[in-house]
């Protein structure tokens, strides 16, 4: 993975308008870096915090953080954030990037990888790339079929001329003495054209840890590319550019400043708040947008003006108010998901091991993990009081908004990480 | 002609002063080696371990400059001076304390050399533990079993010094597994493979090895891995053990058992 400061001059000077959704090569991956100003503000904030607990800023905020509030539904809904991100453009990307691959006189690998980070929807994307190629869809294997190494689930593969698709190969093994021995043997039939063709997708945690378990080198596997300042700016542009939008501010609580989406990137630089966000998320989407989303609030009378407005369907008196309810107050603060204080083994066991699965059934962990499952449990049920882990689809996961505090908590304690 | 001073005639400013660099030298030696353990407990991996190396080396700094200080103003520093002060107080170490004095001369090696830094894990007479502490004359260790152990710097004259990480986070860790002779090797060291990567504990950047010696009673495996921290590896070492033993019984072979030696424990 390279830093967007390590790229040559002439391509960062680029004023050309970047694709929003593009797949690129692992290592063509460029992570957002912050101003330098604001990298050495975030090292001295990370400092002052071993030595202090209370860390005030001593300049006055515009709007006081206590006194605004999270938007309502309504309101996300009103902006455009409520829904979850629509992946379809990506898969758009996913076609123009295998185009090549897709044709059926190329003689290449059979098999492409797809990676992404967490909450990138990768498997929504490969879904949806799926339909639109009418490719089989396989289903990962079940808990007993990957501790008992079950053949059956190879064999029930699609027939070789079918275009198939594993969206999870991350769900396809389990970090344990017996959990191994059914993806080698995936990997090693995909890799040697025993399947077919198909596109196998894996987060990229588990894609790290694979690559230690059955090393196969995949220079082709094909990313995300990450969403840089400018990326950033203009896909929340168009998030709220919708008709009726037209007036819409958004404005740092703390300074007062306006936080200015561009639709056209190349006009002028991204917002710092926007530069920010996108180094914080290092380039991912997921984690961006909930962050964003997070960070929005509203002053309480303004909430209540835009309901009542809602519902009487008519506008408020007066310029000034009508300004004010168009401004959307993006908080100086940073919203994240904040560690337990007590940072155990168990803690950073647990959180490794649901990141190398992008998530795991909660009865699943003591198998795993050399803590007795009372241990296991107590502390997994501390982490979901804190909003780090979240339960989705069955499977504890690390939560979005707790994304990039456990990925730099695990980094420093030295566990294994993914390339991003 | 007069007979040269030795020593200065010390005046109340002189000893004020002298006091004074004593106790700011203490108060710093002291706030050193709480401060920087301290700080070095808020990090991981190697940004702890330099930390923790750096406190014999600042203290060492701090008397030297202290010495430097003081003496200048309690002797005449003339050669002669220096001389007889230098060759008095060799002579009384020499013979009166000579094994305080090679511990303390030995203790200076340590922080330059650094056979063993705050952090590592080292054997010295077959007291294996954490160096927790490298004083002036002697050596802390604290072992598993939770003792803390004082050994003299003395030791690093005659005795082999062992040290498993070297100022490094990680360390190699060995578990044991004794099976019957009758069984399918490269399945043994396979499932033992994936139980080392299989371990929550296990730091991927250095290698994992199966080292197998046949003996006449059985087969003797060795699982050699590295734990992310060297303060894992019992755990670590339990964990690799437990699991391998229970991937072992899954693929049906015997352990080795030892026959029963009259007079002797099993």
């Amino acid at each position: 993975m390279n830093r967007e400061h390590d790229l040559p001059p002439q391509k960062q000077d680029s004023a050309s308008q970047p694709t929003l959704w593009e797949f690129v090569r692992l290592a063509e991956y460029h992570v957002p870096s912050p101003a330098g100003a604001s990298a050495a503000l975030e090292k001295w904030a990370s400092l002052k915090q071993l030595f202090r607990s209370d860390d005030r800023d001593e300049q006055a905020p515009v709007k006081s953080e206590d006194e605004l509030r999270m938007l309502s539904q309504s309101r996300l809904q009103d902006l455009h954030l409520a829904r979850p991100i629509d992946w379809r453009s990506a898969a758009t990307a996913l076609d123009t990037a295998l185009a090549d691959w897709l044709r059926p006189d190329n003689p290449g690998t059979p098999v492409r990888f797809v990676i992404g980070q967490p909450h990138c929807g990768h498997p929504e994307i490969l879904a949806q790339w799926a339909a639109d190629h009418g490719a089989s869809a396989i289903e990962a294997p079940s808990v007993e079929q990957i501790l008992g190494g079950d053949e059956h689930w190879l064999q029930a593969w699609p027939a070789s001329d079918n275009l198939w698709v594993l969206a999870k190969l991350e769900h396809c093994y389990l970090r344990h003495a017996d959990g191994l021995g059914l993806v080698r043997r995936l990997l090693e039939r995909a890799a040697n054209g025993a399947l077919g063709r198909g596109v196998i997708a894996c987060d990229s945690w588990a894609w790290a840890y694979l690559q230690e378990v059955w090393p196969l080198a995949q220079p082709d596997a094909l990313t995300l590319q990450a969403f840089d300042a400018r990326r950033l700016s203009r896909y929340l542009a168009e998030l709220v550019s919708c008709p009726g939008q037209g007036g819409l501010r958004f404005c740092n609580a703390r300074t007062g400043k306006e936080v200015r989406l561009q639709l056209d990137a190349s006009k002028a630089e991204a917002s710092p708040e926007i530069t920010h966000l996108a180094a914080y998320s290092r380039g991912n989407i997921g984690s961006a947008w909930t962050t964003w989303r997070g960070s929005l609030r509203a002053a309480p009378d303004q909430e209540q003006d835009q309901e009542a407005t809602a519902k009487a369907g008519e506008t408020r008196p007066g310029a000034k108010a009508a300004a004010d309810a168009d401004i959307v107050w993006v908080s100086a603060i940073r919203q994240e998901a904040a560690l337990p204080t007590e940072k155990g083994e168990a803690m950073a066991f647990i959180l490794h091991a649901l990141l190398l699965h992008n998530g795991l059934p909660a009865a699943l962990l003591p198998e795993l993990l050399p803590q007795p499952a009372h241990r296991i449990a107590s502390t997994l049920l501390q982490l979901q009081a804190l909003g780090v882990v979240a339960l989705a689809d069955g499977r504890c996961q690390v939560s979005a908004p707790a994304d990039a505090v456990v990925r730099e908590f695990l980094r420093r304690r030295g566990f294994l990480k993914d390339a991003f | 002609m007069d007979t040269p001073k030795l020593f200065k005639t010390l005046g109340a400013g002189t000893l004020l002063e002298v006091l004074l660099i004593v106790a700011l030298a203490t108060t710093l030696i002291v706030a050193a080696q709480k401060l920087l353990p301290w700080l070095a407990d808020q990090l991981h991996g190697k940004r702890r371990l330099y930390l923790l190396a750096i406190v014999p080396l600042l203290r060492l700094g701090i008397l030297v400059v202290t010495f430097v200080l003081i003496v200048p103003l309690i002797v005449e520093p003339s050669l002669q001076n220096m001389v007889a002060l230098l060759g008095t107080v060799g002579l009384a170490l020499g013979f009166a304390m000579k094994d305080y004095a090679s511990s303390l001369i030995a203790g200076i090696v340590a922080v330059s050399e650094m056979p063993y830094r705050n952090g590592d894990w080292i054997e010295i007479n077959g007291i294996y533990g954490e160096v927790t502490h490298i004083g002036m004359r002697t050596v802390q260790v604290l072992t598993a079993d939770d003792n803390l152990v004082s050994i003299p710097h003395l030791r690093l004259w005659n005795d082999p010094i062992f040290n498993a990480n070297c100022g490094r986070p990680q360390l190699q860790c060995a578990a044991d597994f004794y099976l019957h002779p009758v069984h399918d090797a490269a399945a043994v060291k396979s499932v033992l493979q994936d139980v080392a990567l299989t371990s929550p504990y296990l730091f991927f950047d250095d290698p994992i090895m199966v080292v197998v010696h046949e003996k006449p009673w059985g087969t003797h495996y060795r699982l050699k891995a590295y734990p992310i921290d060297a303060r894992q590896q019992f755990r670590f070492i339990s964990d690799l053990t437990v699991r391998g033993k229970a991937g072992l019984l899954r693929l049906g072979v015997s352990f080795a058992t030892a026959p029963p030696v009259a007079g002797k424990e099993a």
